[in-house]
């Protein structure tokens, strides 16, 4: 499988947070959705990859391309949303396509007028007028006219009422079906990925704690619940975010030891925003430890 | 040079709807002010370029065009360079209509309307048409664009090194040097050099003014690109 981004090793750090050896691969036809809590690394990872942050080793590579050295290259070809608008507030949408069509080979104004009409957008209004999720699909639109290969999308459906959240997801689900083509999809809500994600790269606190397909991640892990006395002893450092109470205990491990568990302790398979959650307590109590 | 004129069109487009039509307007009533009080009035449309300059740096202040730059298939180098450029070329153009302008003024006179050119300011008025100094006319139009150019250049270079929240100290700053060499400068500019007096000789003076300050448009773009291009977008 080629793949259309490929991270390997990447490091930057600034002065109170660190990127550490991250990498990870999207290969072409698929969408990898990057979860992670907030301060993660993953704006930071994405603004590498755009080269718009320094990074201090490691290697990017997009299409092929050297992130660094062939950068105006892969923006020819690269789509990018952000959860903020960065057109000047005061111009409208015609007005922006002029000012960024020339620098598109493949700008395709058809399209874009296509986009513009099936999304609703006014021409005639100041885009700094557009509500949240009007901005958003004019970003999309933009990142569509230009027949980009790869659509990097950071945090795109936060601050969305569901019925945007889910028109953008069927966009980019529409988008994917060229199997030349992917998508990264940077996000904190953790079901837009379980809904449209073949793949998923879990970040935590400047690394990764996982990468690889979105199922594979799914049967990995499960939480389990019951008695603390019930746990036994070879199996207590493979809990992960064990938190004890009144009551009992919960705590997620990996499936491949569930077999080692008395029948009192209850498993039920975790979703991707437990498996977040267990792993920031883990953190939380290692650091309080 | 094709990647930075789409970046001076681009910041072209970002100008206009703010900045347009006061330039249009504005520029034509100081060119009909130029025709019926004197060519020197024309120099005021060198200063109406700001209505295209100044937009610039107050959208940077409000907008995140940070990200636009970082997402877009350009130079880095080059966005900064493409500004500069932009900034030369809105004065440059404002110079060259306020040339046409004077040259216009002279041919027209349009000072004859008036009725009574006799006394006080009109007579004035009437001796700058009647013995017109045209070399000493295009050599004023082209120290004020360099000034203006100039000027407008540095605190652009000054604002995107040092940051633009620092600008209105940087401008007090330059404002207050510039005035004093101002003064320095006509106390000893007889002692120093004198303007050409025939055509020619002003005409000469004009190119070599433009391209030196079309140098030291190019000497900051190149000195600001260099100090910002290491900076994360």
């Amino acid at each position: 499988m080629e793949n259309i981004l490929e991270i390997s090793g990447l490091c930057k750090s600034y002065n109170d947070f660190a990127l550490k050896n991250i990498s990870f691969s999207i290969p072409k036809g698929y969408i990898m959705g990057f979860v992670g809590q907030n301060g993660s690394g993953k704006t930071t990872t994405i603004r590498s990859i755009l080269n718009m942050a320094n990074i201090d080793s490691g290697k990017i590579s997009v299409f092929g391309l050297d992130s660094i050295k062939d950068s105006v290259e892969i923006k020819e070809r690269l789509g990018v949303v952000f959860d903020q608008l960065y057109f000047a507030e005061h111009l409208n949408v015609r007005q922006i396509e002029s000012q960024i069509s020339p620098f598109y080979r493949e700008w395709n104004s058809e399209q874009f007028s296509k986009y513009l009409k099936e999304f609703e957008l006014p021409e005639n209004k100041s885009v700094g007028d557009f509500s949240k999720g009007m901005k958003m699909k004019f970003m999309i639109a933009v990142a569509l006219s230009h027949n980009a290969e790869l659509i990097i999308l950071d945090e795109p459906t936060s601050g969305l009422d569901p019925v945007a959240r889910d028109e953008l997801l069927d966009i980019l689900a529409e988008y994917i079906t060229d199997e030349n083509r992917g998508v990264l999809f940077s996000t904190h809500i953790t079901a837009d990925v379980e809904r449209i994600a073949d793949y998923i790269t879990v970040l935590h606190n400047g690394s990764v704690w996982f990468t690889g397909e979105k199922d594979e991640l799914a049967e990995k892990y499960a939480v389990i619940k019951g008695d603390e006395n019930d746990i036994p002893e070879k199996i207590k450092d493979k809990l992960i975010g064990f938190h004890a109470y009144k009551n009992g205990f919960d705590a997620l491990i990996e499936t491949d030891v569930l077999s080692c568990l008395p029948d009192s302790i209850e498993a039920e398979k975790a979703s991707i925003d437990e498996i977040l959650v267990y792993i920031a307590k883990e953190a939380k109590y290692a650091g309080n430890s | 040079m094709r990647e930075i004129l789409k970046l001076v069109h681009m910041d072209y487009i970002c100008a206009k709807p703010i900045g347009l039509i006061f330039y249009i307007i504005a520029s034509f009533m100081f060119s009909i002010l130029a025709l019926m009080f004197g060519p020197i009035v024309s120099s005021f449309v060198i200063f109406t370029s700001m209505s295209m300059v100044f937009p610039i740096q107050v959208l940077e202040t409000k907008n995140d065009f940070g990200k636009l730059y970082g997402i877009l298939p350009a130079d880095r180098k080059n966005i900064t360079i493409a500004r500069f450029i932009y900034f030369f070329a809105c004065f440059f153009v404002s110079e060259m209509i306020s040339i046409i302008v004077s040259v216009l003024s002279f041919f027209i006179k349009l000072y004859r309307i008036f009725p009574d050119t006799t006394q006080g300011f009109m007579m004035f008025v009437e001796d700058n048409f009647e013995k017109p100094n045209y070399p000493l006319c295009f050599e004023i139009l082209a120290i004020v664009f360099a000034v203006f150019c100039i000027f407008f250049l540095y605190i652009e270079m000054m604002g995107q090194i040092f940051g633009r929240e620092k600008e209105f100290k940087i401008i007090m700053i330059t404002l207050m040097v510039l005035f004093f060499s101002g003064l320095l400068f006509f106390k000893l500019s007889d002692s120093i050099f004198s303007l050409p007096e025939t055509i020619p000789g002003a005409l000469l003076f004009m190119i070599v003014l433009n391209i030196i300050v079309f140098g030291v448009c190019i000497i900051f773009s190149k000195v600001t690109a260099k100090k910002i291009i290491v900076r994360e977008l």
